[in-house]
């Protein structure tokens, strides 16, 4: 691996994009983190490393800026500079929808099944948000990326919500129902032998079953076994990687990094995302604040008059005791000494274009 | 501009991008309603409640926490609604013990696709239709867009997908209830930015398309008033230039023939939004360009 000697920086950001093997983003929904992770890649390739990107939140409009098309198959990014200095970018956004769909067609037991499956309107009502598939393919490719000797670093940009680390901390969140094979004991006869009906669900001795169908109808029963036993051959590979990428993560050349807006109800959920990390024994390295008020506009507020006055004055003092006290909360909470905060000041213009990236990259590389 | 108002809608919904201001506007919506009389309960289901710091309560969960005599606030979860499906509305607490006794059918009840979806609406239809006390308006801080549409779709869903027995009918008496316009509306919440306003574009189509209850207004949050003088903040002038070409798009979209001529509201940006939300922060936010809500 080379380094541009011009991004040789001493910058906490430049430090850990030049020796991180893992870089894995997380944070709430709207704060930005789909175009920080694309920013600190960009990054990273153009100090020389060879990046892996994975976006679990589609962002569609910079996907088709950068090229990247959705899915789950690796886009190559051309970064102005890039391969000047030995570096490249590879993406992939996997997209919820396609994801499940691949998913169903390569694990459903025939071909007419996956048709039904696909078809059904539940089905598709509830693949958008159902977000077991993803996740597993996301951990699966992570894992991948990983063990490709091609790829430096690999950067995983997480689904937007507070959920988000429970993929990570708890692989057997989607287990639940399955309770090893009990559902598969339970269900196949239902699914296989649907003819039986009531009572042959009711020599099974299982009526709870019976009460479930009280509520659902017999044919939401066999039609969620269906889909179920589907989803139980998922969850196993699900379990599988989970457990070889929790063990990727918790390597100290893995980073977590939590990416936040400067508001009280995002630092709020932010600070829950600490303590989750902490609970979990992730590492936290830094936290980007976007969207900041920009520095200039700090000082000077006094030169101002009425309303500008006031949203500047109220936000450079809302903002100030805001990032301190997730600051003061992530050292008091999350023991790393070296844990940076930096502020990403908020945009004024469009930022899905290759140019602004890089610009936004450098940005992140230089900040203090 | 006429006022923006939710007329006597029982339900209303709101949707919109993350991070943009829907839980803000949520609560400054039920605290104005509640101070006019209403008997108020918001609604949210999320992972972590993130209501309750605005209104200034704390450990707010399914069951309903009171903010004032008129107003409380809950965070449903999917177990909570199917515990109230079972035991209120089909009054069968037994059932609901044997059912939710056993991990396995609990695991499978979490795991049918769009369960979680049609217990909340069907949460909200009782509220509103079965309660023994109804309140007068729920306001629903609902999910971002693609998650809203997948919530709205799903009776459609189930009903198509042929089930049978009581979820399938009282589905069909929740989707009747939605597509209600005189009682139930959608309010989509939006910012002046290029990006956002694209996205609303292209989200407004959908939910007139594919959602049982229908958009009643737009409302922008953020925007800078402009009165024609220009700003001695440089980043905020920036700002205002960014605002004029996003709204010159919505308004571009919202006076097409293929849009209804959708109204749009307007919240002043306030810099900074302190907790709780206070009487005199609700009266600026919903001033919609100066003139107040009805």
């Amino acid at each position: 691996m080379t380094i541009n000697p011009s991004s040789l920086s001493s910058s906490k950001v430049a430090q850990m994009l030049g020796s991180q093997r893992v870089i894995v983003m997380i944070g709430s929904g709207g704060v930005g983190k789909t175009t920080s992770s694309v920013a600190l890649a960009v990054a990273a390739a153009r100090a020389g490393r060879k990046v892996g990107l994975l976006s679990i939140d589609p962002a569609k409009r910079l996907a088709d800026a950068l090229g990247i098309r959705l899915g789950h198959e690796l886009s190559v990014v051309h970064i102005p500079g890039a391969s000047e200095a030995g570096g490249s970018l590879r993406a992939a956004m996997l997209d919820q929808k396609i994801v499940f769909d691949n998913m169903v067609r390569k694990h459903a037991p025939s071909e007419r099944i996956a048709e039904k499956i696909l078809k059904d309107p539940m089905y598709i009502a509830a693949s958008t948000n159902l977000s077991g598939p993803l996740e597993y393919m996301a951990l699966a490719r992570l894992q991948e990326l990983v063990d490709d000797p091609s790829m430096d670093l690999v950067i995983l940009d997480t689904p937007p919500d507070t959920h988000a680390l429970d993929f990570l901390g708890r692989p057997n969140v989607l287990a639940g129902f399955l309770e090893g094979k009990v559902m598969s004991k339970i269900l196949k006869p239902v699914v296989f032998a649907g003819r039986l009906g009531l009572s042959g669900i009711a020599t099974m001795s299982e009526k709870l079953l019976g009460g479930v169908t009280s509520v659902t109808g017999f044919g939401a029963l066999k039609k969620f076994g269906e889909f179920i036993l589907l989803m139980q051959e998922v969850i196993e590979g699900f379990h599988k990687s989970g457990e070889r990428v929790i063990e990727i993560l918790k390597r100290p050349s893995s980073s977590f990094i939590i990416v936040v807006v400067p508001t009280r109800a995002s630092v709020r959920s932010a600070q829950h995302l600490v303590d989750q990390l902490n609970e979990l024994q992730y590492s936290l390295d830094g936290v980007i604040f976007n969207r900041a008020l920009p520095n200039q506009s700090h000082s000077g507020h006094d030169k101002l008059e009425g309303t500008e006055k006031e949203i500047i004055k109220t936000r450079s003092k809302g903002e100030s005791a805001v990032i301190s006290e997730l600051r003061d909360h992530a050292s008091r909470n999350h023991r790393n000494a070296n844990l940076w905060t930096i502020s990403i000041a908020e945009k004024t213009e469009d930022l899905c274009s290759v140019d602004a990236i890089v610009k936004l990259s450098d940005e992140l590389m230089t900040a203090p | 501009m006429k006022d923006f108002d939710i007329g006597n809608r029982q339900l209303i919904f709101l949707t919109g991008k993350g991070g943009i201001g829907k839980s803000l506007l949520t609560s400054a919506l039920a605290l104005r309603a509640s101070k006019q009389g209403l008997k108020v309960q918001v609604v949210q289901k999320a992972a972590k409640d993130h209501l309750g710091a605005l209104f200034g309560v704390q450990n707010v969960n399914h069951e309903f926490v009171d903010v004032n005599k008129s107003l409380s606030v809950a965070n449903f979860t999917t177990g909570g609604n199917f515990r109230d499906f079972v035991v209120k509305h089909l009054k069968r607490g037994s059932l609901f013990e044997t059912l939710a006794s056993n991990k396995v059918v609990h695991s499978f009840f979490g795991a049918i696709p769009g369960f979680g979806e049609l217990m909340m609406l069907g949460r909200l239809y009782y509220m509103l239709n079965l309660a023994p006390e109804k309140p007068d308006l729920v306001i629903v801080d609902s999910f971002a867009s693609g998650h809203f549409l997948s919530l709205m779709t799903t009776p459609t869903a189930v009903l198509e997908s042929g089930l049978s027995g009581p979820i399938s009918k009282e589905t069909e008496s929740v989707r009747n209830f939605l597509a209600d316009q005189a009682r139930v509306g959608v309010v989509l919440v939006g910012v002046p930015e290029d990006l956002v306003v694209s996205e609303m574009i292209d989200f407004i189509p959908q939910i007139d398309k594919r959602s049982p209850a229908k958009l009643i207004s737009v409302v922008f949050n953020r925007v800078l008033h402009d009165s024609g003088k220009a700003f001695d903040s440089d980043f905020l002038a920036r700002r205002l230039a960014m605002q004029k070409s996003a709204m010159q798009k919505w308004r571009m979209f919202s006076e097409s023939d293929g849009c209804k001529q959708i109204n749009h509201f307007e919240v002043p940006d306030v810099g900074f939004i302190e907790e709780p939300v206070s009487e005199e922060l609700v009266e600026t936010l919903l001033k919609f360009s100066g003139r107040p809500l009805k």
